[in-house]
Parts: C-alpha cells; sequence; structure tokens
C-alpha cells in the first residue's frame, strides 16, 4: 500500500479542516492506511491539488482540482458520521491499492 | 492544558433577538470587540466571511453556526455564546443553498489556531449528543447556559 496524500480545506484553513484532519488521522490509524495529511483554504484547492490523491473538504466545493474531492462535514456535526466515514474508508483503502 | 478559562460569562447571551443572522453577528462581533478579544476589523471580517464561506451546522442536538475569521482580526482566543431567542436563518456549510434556522451560535475568536482547533472539535462532539437540546433549553438564563457548557467541556477534558 502506497502512502496518500490528502489536502484537508475548509474556508479559513484553521478552524473547522483542523478538526476534520483530527477526524481523517484517527480513520487511516483505523483502517491502517498511510497518509500525509496537508491542510489548506478551500481558495487554494486548485493550486494545492496537484499531486495529491484525495481533497476533502467542510464546504461544498464546485470548483477544479487536480484530484477527487469529497465534503466531510458530517464527520464533524456526527449527522450521517458512520456512512461518511465508511465511505471515506473505502475510498482512501481503494486509493492506497492503486 | 489550557489553562484559561476556555469560556468567559459575559460573553454569553441568553435569548438573544435577532431578525438576521448579520444582525446577531453584528452584536456578537461587536462585544468581542469591546471586551478587548477582537481587533475593530472583526466583525466586518466575520461578516464577508460568513458570506462566502457560511457556518450554519445541522447536527443531532441543536442547529448551530460556529462563525469566525481569520488570526489577523484577533486578538486572543475567545467565544462569544448566544442561544437566539428566535431562530435565525444561517446557511449550511457544506451546502451554502441550504438553509439552517439556527437556534445557537457560537462566535469563535481564533488567535492561536492551534489551541482553538481541540476545542472547537470537543464543543461539535457536544452537540452530537441529542439530549444537549433539553439541557439547553432547561436553562433559563446566560448564567444556567454557561455553567451547563463549562461543565460539559470540563468533564470532556477529563476524559480526553
Amino acid at each position: 500500500m502506497k502512502q496518500l496524500k490528502i489536502l484537508v480545506a475548509c474556508g479559513s484553513g484553521i478552524a473547522t479542516s483542523s478538526v476534520a484532519v483530527y477526524k481523517i488521522e484517527n480513520l487511516c490509524k483505523e483502517i491502517g492506511v498511510d497518509a500525509k495529511i496537508v491542510k489548506t483554504t478551500i481558495k487554494e484547492i486548485p493550486e494545492k491539488s496537484a499531486g495529491m490523491d484525495l481533497v476533502l473538504t467542510t464546504n461544498r466545493y464546485q470548483g477544479i482540482a487536480e484530484c477527487p474531492v469529497e465534503c466531510v462535514v458530517n464527520l464533524l456535526t456526527g449527522i450521517n458520521s458512520e456512512a461518511t466515514e465508511k465511505k471515506i474508508a473505502n475510498i482512501l483503502l481503494n486509493l492506497a491499492e492503486t | 492544558m489550557n489553562q484559561k478559562p476556555m469560556f468567559d460569562p459575559e460573553l454569553v447571551f441568553w435569548d438573544l433577538k435577532g431578525e438576521s443572522a448579520s444582525e446577531c453577528l453584528n452584536f456578537l462581533g461587536d462585544a468581542l470587540t469591546k471586551k478587548g478579544k477582537a481587533k475593530e476589523s472583526y466583525t466586518q471580517a466575520v461578516l464577508k466571511r460568513e458570506d462566502v464561506y457560511p457556518t450554519g451546522l445541522q447536527t443531532p442536538s441543536v442547529p448551530i453556526a460556529i462563525p469566525h475569521a481569520n488570526p489577523e482580526d484577533a486578538i486572543e482566543n475567545a467565544f462569544a455564546i448566544a442561544k437566539l431567542e428566535h431562530p435565525v436563518i444561517f446557511h449550511q456549510m457544506a451546502d451554502e443553498e441550504q438553509e439552517v434556522p439556527v437556534e445557537l451560535i457560537f462566535m469563535m475568536c481564533i488567535a492561536e489556531p492551534q489551541e482553538q482547533a481541540p476545542v472547537l472539535s470537543r464543543i461539535l462532539e457536544l452537540f452530537s449528543d441529542s439530549m444537549l437540546k433539553e439541557e439547553i433549553y432547561a436553562c433559563s438564563s446566560a448564567d444556567a447556559l454557561y455553567e451547563l457548557l463549562r461543565g460539559k467541556m470540563e468533564r470532556k477534558e477529563k476524559a480526553v
């Protein structure tokens, strides 16, 4: 399995993205995926997503990105968080195996 | 852990009357500025940010908003918390086209993000407990809400 590069973004790059990073770090540990996680702002996704495997956001993002983008706000609020966790876990495992 | 008290009883408000999100944000932003927690630029920065990146969140307990600005507009870490008299429409963080009738606002003044992120994480965990709604509405004053949240956060801290 390869090490994944994950970009985590929110509006300011400091508040909700930090919480999301914490959740994703735990999720990666749980499923045995090695990941390097970088925090950024939504605005910087087009530029910073180059060379990344996955972008995770706490806002909806409809702009361009160099890799797949998923919204993970559910991991923060606890609404449908299990389903979101499963979905992200599957994506991470698939990416790590390719 | 951080020894400074997380919340300030003078920055907790009960039954805040506001007709719109921006009215509530102005009130709370000004309260943070007057307390010396935020710079004069803070309120405008929060309003501008809320417009582009809304912070409304549906939670299993009470719909909340977590408006904030960048550290350059903050002086020191603080929260201004208001339980609203009537729900006020915010937009959802995950989808700005969706509305959230927010009942409680947690405005964050973030000067040191490294310290504030774990606090936000614990706040969000609190609101993921559906039982919290009843406890909040059993409060009838700012003091009671302050004590409830402070107690919950301290217990969370010990449990970590």
